[in-house]
């Protein structure tokens, strides 16, 4: 890379960062993540005190795709997924308006009359959402060494395992939110695009499971074209959502499967170049003027 | 009368309709199976409809290609067939492909099941040919000496009531001879080991994959089976905390941690299990089912096969042995009072009489503090695998920190503020351009 590009990224990566760092908005979905994740904890334990005792299975015994009854998973591993996927929402909606804000104010144009390209600008953008979220993960971090000192509940491997999966996570979200961003010239049609696609990413599998479990193969009529139509969207879904690469890896820390793992990451990383090279085509294709 | 002949009338023609939803039968050939499901021989068919079955892979099965009346059960969403009103069995050999390849030709053997620990207790076991008539055999044999010996126990009884009625005569003259006073004779025990009769079928044992069978000639008998193995295999175990001795919670993995809160008295049954496919494993049971397996494709469960009551138990604190427990039968007695209560007591047959044991299991008392874990040691004092399992105790407290812990960001965020609030009210009029400028110079 360039000289005057990386200090072009550097020193935009570090202003967006400290202006993220400076406000209110990061925090709050910190403390988010961690009520989601207190709420269930504090389930747990009462549970436990209720009956006495409580089974809770480690990494390797959740079965595969489906688990057979309704069961809590590693103790930690199942709040920290879902601050996770807090956290990563966050991620999302800051990044989806990252590129849309600073077109609609004017200050991108400003911006590339000095030593920024296309590139420059994308990468810092990007930069700073994943370190904004290793802020996140420190305050996550913390928060799940101290409730496991306290309480006595085991961290496993997969909980470590899953810390390295939401980094990626979060670059998939982040460039996923940078795509939506470079396409769109205003922040509000950012933001309406960003819940738009989080509506559907998250209810396309619960409808395809719905319709999967409770019609079998051989019903007819409307049920059984909501049953393909929910199965080719739920296809479509698990390879443009950030959060099926998410849900990938989660399966294969449960699984204890490294192969799977590795897999996961590898297509994770992929995801997010491909949409990182989208978005700097799009972005050049646009233009820096509002 | 007329109002109760008209009555009548409407009740036999809507009996002359209920007679017309009987099923429709239709003559064709079925497979009749006998599945292993892991601890024993499940029944069911394989007919036109339900072409595919499903079966464990390295277990004996026994299938056998039958003519019979077939039809579909509405109720149930079943196809059934009628073995009563036509069951000829198709004889000839048993043609067994993978692909293309030819791997079995199998003929019809003879099969008992015998049941060497009673019909109701232990695993039975499938016995193939010539060793087949000797189990049968075997159990005729024992029954005849069964009966042989309530003959001769009969008489007995027979003798001992001439010989009781003898001793009331004059009960004062076996003073001094209590030995002669008529002791009722023992009733016979019926024999423990039971098998069936000698039966003919083709025995499957196959390695997991699929597999098309077929009688040489008749293409009607073609079938696919789908031959599998369990995921996993393990220990589990049944852990039944003392308050709660009705809703015992399970553990099926070595990696499952068991969380207890404060001291703790639990019960833990442990048992053999097997990890296998909801949809294939309920196949086994109940294959031309429309209902059975549905929504289990990919789901797997643990099917418990038989309790392991020949081990023992050891409890470790702290990585240092705590004791080793031996495993009892256990009743659970009411308290004597209106009010609900139960004390769970050793099972005694003298004290409990004809009561059955409650449960079965070890008990293990736990004071709460520290890690524990417990494993299971079989009669050689080997480690059984797969048996170890964590205990962990949980504090309380933890609730309090729960609820404490996410205002921290809330509070960095908010120090954070007031900082830069600070900053800004502070700067407020200050030229800091001019500022720096005077410095550097």
């Amino acid at each position: 890379m360039n000289n005057y590009r990386s200090v072009a990224i550097k020193a935009m990566a570090g202003r967006d960062l400290r202006s993220t760092l400076f406000s209110m908005g990061i925090y709050i979905a910190i403390a988010l993540g961690l009520i989601v994740a207190s709420i269930m904890l504090y389930t747990y334990v009462g549970g436990i005190m209720e009956n006495g005792l409580d089974v809770m299975p480690s990494s390797e015994t959740e079965t595969r795709y489906y688990s057979e009854r309704q069961q809590t998973p590693e103790p930690m591993l199942g709040p920290l997924q879902w601050a996770v996927y807090i956290g990563a929402v966050y991620i999302t909606l800051s990044a989806s308006m990252s590129i849309s804000r600073e077109r609609d104010q004017g200050t991108m144009e400003v911006l590339f009359y000095g030593p920024v390209d296309s590139i420059a600008f994308v990468v810092a953008k990007f930069l700073e959402q994943i370190l904004a979220f290793g802020v996140i993960l420190l305050f996550y971090i913390g928060y799940f060494l101290i409730l496991s000192k306290v309480s006595n509940f085991a961290l496993g491997i997969g909980f470590f395992k899953m810390l390295i999966l939401s980094l990626l996570l979060a670059g998939c979200m982040a460039s996923f939110g940078m795509f939506l961003s470079s396409m769109t010239r205003r922040v509000k049609t950012s933001v309406i695009l960003f819940l738009v696609f989080i509506i559907i990413f998250l209810t396309v599998p619960v409808l395809h499971s719905y319709f999967m479990v409770n019609f079998p193969g051989n019903v007819k009529g409307v049920l059984s074209v909501a049953r393909q139509v929910t199965s080719y969207l739920n296809f479509l879904v698990s390879w443009i959502s950030p959060f099926s690469y998410l849900q990938r890896g989660t399966v294969a820390i449960l699984l204890s499967s490294n192969i799977e793992f590795i897999k996961s990451l590898v297509f994770s990383l992929l995801y997010t170049a491909v949409l990182l090279a989208g978005s700097i085509f799009i972005f050049n294709k646009k233009g820096v003027r509002r | 009368m007329r109002k109760y002949a008209y009555l009548l009338l409407v009740v036999i023609l809507l009996s002359f309709g209920a007679l017309a939803a009987a099923p429709e039968k239709v003559e064709q050939v079925v497979t009749n199976l006998l599945l292993f499901d892991g601890s024993q021989w499940t029944n069911t068919i394989s007919p036109q409809e339900y072409p595919t079955f499903y079966m464990l892979a390295d277990a004996d099965n026994v299938i056998n290609p039958t003519r019979t009346m077939v039809y579909f059960w509405p109720i149930t969403q079943e196809y059934m067939a009628d073995f009563y009103d036509m069951n000829e069995e198709i004889e000839g050999t048993l043609i067994v492909s993978k692909g293309n390849k030819v791997i079995a030709e199998l003929e019809k053997q003879d099969y008992v099941f015998s049941y060497p620990q009673g019909y109701y207790g232990g695993r039975p076991e499938i016995v193939c040919g010539d060793d087949a008539h000797k189990s049968a055999e075997k159990y005729r044999s024992e029954v005849d000496a069964y009966y042989q010996r309530v003959i001769k126990w009969q008489q007995a009884m027979t003798d001992y009531e001439i010989a009781l009625d003898e001793f009331w005569v004059n009960p004062e003259a076996y003073k001094g001879r209590e030995s002669e006073i008529p002791q009722e004779p023992k009733q016979p025990d019926y024999p423990v080991y039971y098998a069936t009769e000698v039966q003919r079928g083709y025995i499957l044992n196959l390695e997991p994959g699929t597999y098309t069978i077929e009688i040489d000639g008749l293409p009607e008998t073609k079938r696919t089976a789908v031959v599998f193995s369990p995921r996993r295999q393990g220990i589990g175990y049944d852990i039944r905390p003392e308050q709660q001795w009705t809703v015992p919670r399970t553990s099926n993995d070595l990696s499952e941690t068991v969380y207890i809160s404060g001291k703790q008295t639990l019960y833990i049954t442990p048992y053999n299990g097997i990890e296998v496919n909801r949809y294939m494993y309920e196949k086994i049971e109940k294959l031309p089912s429309e209902i059975s397996g549905r929504g289990g494709e990919l789901l797997y469960f643990w099917m418990v096969l038989d309790y392991v009551n020949d081990a023992s138990l050891e409890v470790y604190k702290d990585g240092v042995l705590l004791s080793t427990v031996a495993f009892k039968q256990w009743y659970v007695e009411q308290t004597a009072s209106a009010a609900l209560g139960y004390n769970i007591i050793e099972f005694d047959p003298k004290v409990q009489g004809e009561r059955a044991p409650s449960f079965e299991g070890f008990k293990v008392e736990l004071d709460g503090a520290g890690r524990y874990s417990f494993r299971l040691v079989n009669e050689n004092g080997e480690v059984i695998s797969e048996s170890e399992r964590l205990v962990r105790s949980i504090d309380p407290r933890s609730r309090f920190f729960a609820l404490v812990l996410p205002l921290i960001p809330i509070l960095v965020g908010v120090l954070i503020w007031i900082w830069r609030s600070s900053l800004s009210a502070s700067d407020k009029g200050t030229d800091k351009t001019s500022k720096v400028t005077t410095v550097s110079r």
